[in-house]
Parts: structure tokens; sequence; C-alpha cells
């Protein structure tokens, strides 16, 4: 329920900066930074295993409902990306300092790929080659930059939230 | 049951719950749901809008002085309605040949209602250009109205909620705009371009293009209204083994300054979905 309460004014607020603030920012071509994605990684990474799935539900509805693409597209690519860094838990290198940097460029691939499979699917027009190089490619650098200041913030709020059971 | 499986059974819920909303999240039935969500969205999204536009304002490269930046912008707006007036008078002249045996029609014909409405939010996917506006049912806001601003057509309104709406702009690659270009006459389809610019398409070989011609909304399958300004021709595309040939167009509305438009509230985009409903086979009359 914790996760829910803090997870949902974060997610909405980080959804619509997604659409209000950084499509003034984008770089190289169109990529710019998907913070849904990065709160998703950093708080299913910081340990909240399965909250990391409701989060990039959540997230992912929100970012859904803001765009103009299909209801549960970015959901679905969210709540995939989760449960695949979930996988972390129980692993002996599930501390190792390049495993958020890892998991982010994996997860943000597999976030865009997921999203412009399902876009094509609903039959959106796009050109493939400026998908991949002029928005994954950079918006992946961009994640991987960001998600280490995001991920130690999630982690200090996740302490706080659950002092007793953060290093189960 | 482990927490692997446990996680891994509450994936597959949630990817479920997902895969369900892109197949029944268009039915008019959640409508009423997505509304509600929506709202306090649009509220946080209008608040952070306007206070991001605050915070950028002053990095905006402008003269220093004050008085020399209001007095460039109020000379960089009357530009724009003397160029669009121009536009219109050239093809008033045009048309004034051809409405004249259509005079009757066209004096039936309300006079345009517009309401403004502010730019909120772009669409957060940088593979999408949906436009979002703060105007929605509740102002009377439907589906197909046309948006333009005072340069030329922007695009259409393709998905309301009550407090905001969803605008295709006209560079958008899923978008095709019926067209005209002024001096010839010639009819062809505008389609935006991946990565934002505008081309027509199917223009007939007969036909001398210039570059800087306007090039204006036909009014063909009645979904936008005759005469708009779309753009003009940047360079043209003629193979003399295409049987047509193609244009480049500059778009007259400069879609990364949009920050408030027009939409026209009172036009209704034609439904032609009768004409492609199946004829009913007659039946053959029964011989006593």
């Amino acid at each position: 329920m914790r996760t829910l309460l803090i997870g949902l004014p974060l997610l909405a607020l980080a959804a619509v900066i997604e659409s209000a603030v950084l499509p003034d920012l984008r770089v190289l071509g169109g990529g710019s930074v998907n913070v849904v994605l990065l709160f998703t990684l950093g708080w299913t990474l910081a340990g909240d295993w399965n909250g990391g799935l409701l989060w990039g539900l959540l997230g992912g509805l929100c970012l859904d409902l803001l765009s103009g693409g299909p209801l549960g597209a970015s959901a679905l690519a969210l709540v995939l990306v989760a449960f695949i860094a979930s996988l972390a838990e129980g692993q002996l290198w599930r501390s190792h300092i390049l495993l958020p940097l890892a998991a982010t460029l994996l997860g943000s691939v597999l976030y865009h790929l997921t999203l412009l499979v399902i876009l094509a699917i609903f039959g959106f027009t796009f050109d493939w080659g400026q998908a991949l190089g002029g928005v994954l490619l950079p918006a992946t650098l961009l994640n991987i930059v960001l998600i280490v200041p995001i991920y130690e913030i999630l982690r200090r709020l996740r302490t706080w939230v659950y002092p007793v059971a953060v290093n189960k | 049951m482990s927490r692997f499986q446990t996680r891994t059974a509450l994936a597959i819920g949630l990817a479920v719950i997902s895969i369900a909303l892109l197949i029944f999240g268009t039915t008019p039935a959640l409508e009423p749901f997505r509304n509600s969500v929506l709202w306090p969205l649009a509220t946080l999204q209008q608040n952070v809008a306007g206070l991001w536009r605050g915070l950028v304002a002053p990095f905006i490269p402008t003269p220093s002085d004050a008085t020399l930046r209001e007095r460039n912008a109020q000379l960089e707006t009357e530009n724009e309605q003397l160029r669009a007036e121009v536009v219109r008078l050239r093809e008033n002249e045009n048309q004034l040949r051809i409405l004249t045996g259509l005079i009757d029609f066209a004096e039936s014909q309300p006079e345009n209602d517009y309401l403004v409405a502010n730019l909120i939010g772009r669409d957060p996917s940088p593979l999408l250009t949906y436009l979002i506006f703060d105007r929605g049912s509740d102002d009377g806001i439907q589906r197909g109205m046309p948006v333009v601003t005072g340069a030329g057509l922007v695009g259409r309104v393709v998905e309301v909620t009550n407090r905001l709406c969803k605008v295709q702009p006209i560079t958008d690659p899923a978008s095709a705009v019926a067209a005209r270009l002024q001096t010839s006459r010639q009819t062809g389809v505008v389609v935006g371009q991946v990565g934002g610019g505008l081309a027509m398409e199917f223009i007939t070989q007969r036909v001398e293009l210039q570059p800087g011609e306007i090039v204006l909304t036909s009014g063909l399958g009645g979904v936008f209204p005759p005469g708009i300004v779309i753009g003009a021709v940047s360079a043209v595309q003629q193979l003399n083994y295409e049987v047509q040939q193609r244009a480049d167009l500059t778009p007259a509305a400069d879609f990364n300054r949009i920050e408030a438009v027009l939409i026209i509230i009172n036009f209704k985009p034609a439904d032609f979905s009768p004409f492609f409903q199946a004829t009913p086979t007659p039946v053959a009359p029964v011989a006593p």
C-alpha cells in the first residue's frame, strides 16, 4: 500500500514532466529521458521487486493517458522491463555498482522496442531508422547517465519507507 | 509458492491488464474512467506547463530591452497576419470566378466560429506528434474539428475528454489532407513526413510547379473546410517516367512555436459511410 501511495504521485508527476517539459529538451534528433522508466527501474532495483511491477503499470498508464498512442502500450512495456529487472533478486551480483547501469541499458532498449512493436501492430507509421537511431539511442544514453542519481534517491526513499525489510 | 512464482504471477496478471487495455481501451464504456483519471493529470499538467514556461521564458533569446522585445513581437504578429491576408486576397481573386455559380451555396454557409485553445503538452513519445490543448467536450469540442493558427492549418481534433483534446498535426506521418495548388487549381494530397515536414503527392505532371506556390485545403473529402493555407512549395520532385509529381512543402504554421490555436467549432466533417454500405440485392419477383 505504501508503495502505491508513494508511487502514484511520483509517477504522475514524472509522466506530466515527460509530456510538458522534456519535449523542449530533446537531443540528437528526438531522444529524451524516460523518467517513468527510470523511476520504475530504480524502485525495482532498490529492492521492492513486486512494487516495481505495480510502478510499471501505474507509470505506463499515466504515460498512455497523456499520449495519442494506444492505452496500455507503455504499461505493458514497463511491466515487462520491471519484471526483467526483478530477476536480479537473490543474485550475488545484486548489489554490484554496475547493475543499475546494465539494467537501464537493457531496460531502455526493451522498453522502446516493445513500444515500437505495439505501435506498429496498431498501424502507426514511423521510420525505424529514425526511431532506433534518433530516439532509442540518445534516450538510452541519457537514461544511463541519470539512473545513478535516481537510483540513489529511490534507494534512500525505500530505506525510509521500509526501514526493516530493505535488505532482505 | 515461492517469491519468484508469486512475482511471475503478478507480472502475468499486470501484463494481461495492459493487453486488455490495449484491446478494449478505445471502447466508449471506458470513457468515464479515462475522464475521471485524466482530470487530476490534466490539472497537474496545466500547472507544470505554466511553471515550465515561466522558468524558460527568461532564457529565450530575445532583444535585451523589454520595449524592443514587445515591439518585435507585435511586428511579427502583424507581419504574419498581413502575409495571411495577402494569401487570402489572392485566393479570393481566384475563387471569385469559380464561386459565382456557387454563390447561393456559399451564402448559405455560416461563418466559422472559433474557440481559442492553449497548448499544454505534446505527446510524451518522441515517435508520435500529437498536441494536447486545454479545451475539451465541456467547451463544445468534438472529434474531427479543424485546428488553425493565424498562419495556417495545424491539424484536427482526434480525441476529446471533458477538459482536454488531442490534435493530430498535419505533419504527423499518418495525416493526409486533400489540398489544392493556389495558382493552377490542381489537387493533390498533403501528407506528413517523419521528422515534421510536409509533402504534396498525386500532382499531375501537366502542372509546372514553382517553389513558393501556396497550397490550400481543397475541402475534398469533407474533413477540412476549403481555402485554409497549408504551406508553400519548397522543392519539386518531378521524374519524367512517373505518372505524377511530388512537392516538398514548408508548413505555414510554425509547429515548434505553437502556444495557442483556434479550433473551428462549427465545422462538421462529412460522413461518407452511407455511400460505402452494401447495396441490398433486389429480390426477383416470384411467379404466380
